[in-house]
């Protein structure tokens, strides 16, 4: 238990925000800029 | 809660800053261009916390809430979703539209969809008819939230709440255009933002912290603290594995393709902001959207403990952060400041989507299919009639509020997704994508969302939410439509960058 969820429950929600938090990052980093 | 002074006190001087900011907008409002997309000048921190407030909506502290005391951990994933919507409307929409819109001065999406699929009156009257039908729905939703908000705030009846504030948006939207949407956006952004982060704490610590609350939801069902229910045995088990992954579709996509959001990304002055707003936008809202549910949580809690009793109406989950924060801080100035929080998170986006009814109807309806000859100011004009109008229609069936508020917010996205998803997707990585493909994925998706929602609410539950149905069926006509009729030609693909990439290739 962590936080009085089950393990599975938390490593589910854990994940599932670090994935996208991830992706955002990559393409921030990725990104082309161009100039207006 | 009775009236009090100090809350009337704070909630008047808030309604005269909006007021305010609305009159000095309108002294910048010059052309059309000026009040439709606040002449494209919004800076890097006005155009993330404008994606934010667009997305946001009065689900942010009512509906999320409820539906935290509702469901439990199986419904967090909203909180994910519903923040990558901003992210997903600027990567996988705006990009491009922005780079597009420099070279043709798009004012709206619907300009897109007239050049993207060479068709100025079809598409784009289908379009503008289908996004004021979709955006009232939405608005109906909001304005009921508000309602929620007002009759708790003043214990007054919901009608007379709901022409207050009504009446204080509709001002500062008809004066102000996206100039005044954007900076009250703001001003009702920051203090959302730190008002949740100051008060949902104080909830959370009153009913035990995270861990004690989490022990407790277990013992009233222990599926609440498990990230999705196995199968549907209750009216509150609804968010299955295959439920989430149609409603992750709806959320993430559905909201990023309405247009009071999608339009935003046209009002941008420079094309770099894309580069961090996406993840700036999602974390911010990722850490307000989070505290709230947790909030939901820890009303639930309170009340399966005999701490709390909520009101005995049918939408009682509804005011559970409200029900929440009075019970953790008998402080009446944090009563006036919550007070002052939870209007400006229903406000933010009800003012975005009456200007988008009114521009929708003034500049695609009124001056490029009816009337062409019509100039900037009568534009404007008819404009600021329909912001008045979309107010008046949605108020009267805001009048009878739904049991839960989030189920009307989402079948306004479901109708979203359903028509504007497809033809905006193809028409942007689609080289084959053609008008007749368009339309037909427009009034396909518009009319299955409508069978699909009406069987769901009606007839039978259908397994997952009823737009991915009509998405599909959306999809299905796009594709074999388009692939029996004639493309577009290059010339127009190309000036509207369309092909299976983000940024223009070397």
């Amino acid at each position: 238990m962590v936080f009085g969820l089950p393990l599975e429950t938390f490593l589910a929600v854990g994940i599932g925000i670090l994935i996208p938090t991830i992706l955002l990052l990559l393409w921030g980093l990725r990104f082309k800029e161009v100039t207006d | 809660m009775d009236a009090n002074f100090v809350t009337i006190g704070v909630i008047v001087l808030y309604a005269v800053l909006l007021l305010l900011i609305g009159s000095w907008a309108s002294k910048k409002i010059k052309c059309s261009a000026d009040y439709i997309v606040a002449g494209r000048s919004l800076g890097f921190w006005i155009f993330t916390i404008l994606m934010v407030a667009s997305v946001c909506s009065g689900m942010t502290l009512v509906g999320v809430s409820g539906f935290g005391y509702a469901s439990g951990w199986p419904g967090i994933w909203e909180q994910i979703f519903v923040p990558l919507a901003a992210s997903f409307a600027i990567i996988i929409f705006g990009v491009k539209l922005h780079n597009i819109s420099k070279n043709t001065g798009y004012l709206t999406v619907e300009d897109y969809f007239a050049h993207r699929f060479e068709s100025p009156r079809a598409v784009r009257g289908v379009a503008a008819v289908a996004g004021i039908v979709v955006s009232l729905i939405y608005l109906v939703g909001q304005y009921t939230a508000i309602s929620i908000v007002l009759v708790w705030l003043f214990d007054i009846d919901h009608r007379i709440a709901l022409l207050i504030a009504a009446f204080i948006i509709t001002v500062y939207t008809v004066i102000g255009g996206l100039y005044a949407v954007s900076w009250t956006t703001l001003i009702q952004g920051l203090i959302l933002i730190g008002g949740v982060i100051i008060l949902a704490p104080l909830v959370i610590l009153k009913a035990g912290g995270l861990t004690h609350i989490n022990e407790v939801l277990s013992t009233i069902d222990p599926n609440f603290v498990q990230p999705y229910y196995p199968t549907v045995y209750s009216a509150y088990s609804y968010c299955t594995p295959e439920f989430l992954f149609s409603f992750g579709i709806l959320l993430m996509v559905g909201l990023a393709c309405a247009p009071h959001v999608v339009n935003n990304v046209l009002a941008a002055k420079e094309s770099r902001f894309f580069r961090w707003s996406p993840l700036i936008a999602f974390v911010i809202y990722l850490v307000v959207m989070l505290l709230v549910k947790f909030s939901g949580f820890a009303v639930r809690s309170l009340v399966e403990e005999g701490q709390l009793i909520l009101p005995a109406t049918i939408n009682a989950q509804d005011f559970a952060f409200m029900y929440g924060v009075e019970f953790a801080s008998p402080n009446v100035f944090v009563w006036a400041l919550f007070a002052v929080i939870v209007l400006a998170a229903v406000m933010s986006t009800t003012d975005r989507l009456m200007l988008t009814i009114g521009t929708m109807f003034a500049w695609d309806i009124y001056k490029n299919l009816l009337n062409p000859k019509a100039n900037d100011k009568q534009i404007i004009r008819l404009s600021q009639v329909c912001v008045v109008l979309s107010a008046v229609i949605s108020l009267i069936f805001a009048l009878n509020p739904p049991p839960m508020l989030a189920w009307l917010i989402w079948m306004g996205i479901g109708v979203m997704l359903s028509t504007f998803a497809v033809p905006f997707l193809a028409g942007l990585y689609w080289r084959r994508a053609t008008k007749e493909g368009a339309l037909a994925a427009m009034l396909v998706g518009l009319a299955a969302s409508g069978i699909f929602g009406y069987t769901h609410q009606f007839v039978f539950k259908l397994p997952v939410h009823f737009s991915l149905y009509s998405l599909t069926c959306a999809v299905v006509a796009m594709i074999v439509v388009s692939l029996l009729t004639k493309p577009c030609s290059e010339e127009v693909l190309d000036a509207t960058m369309t092909g299976l990439y983000i940024q223009p290739r070397d």
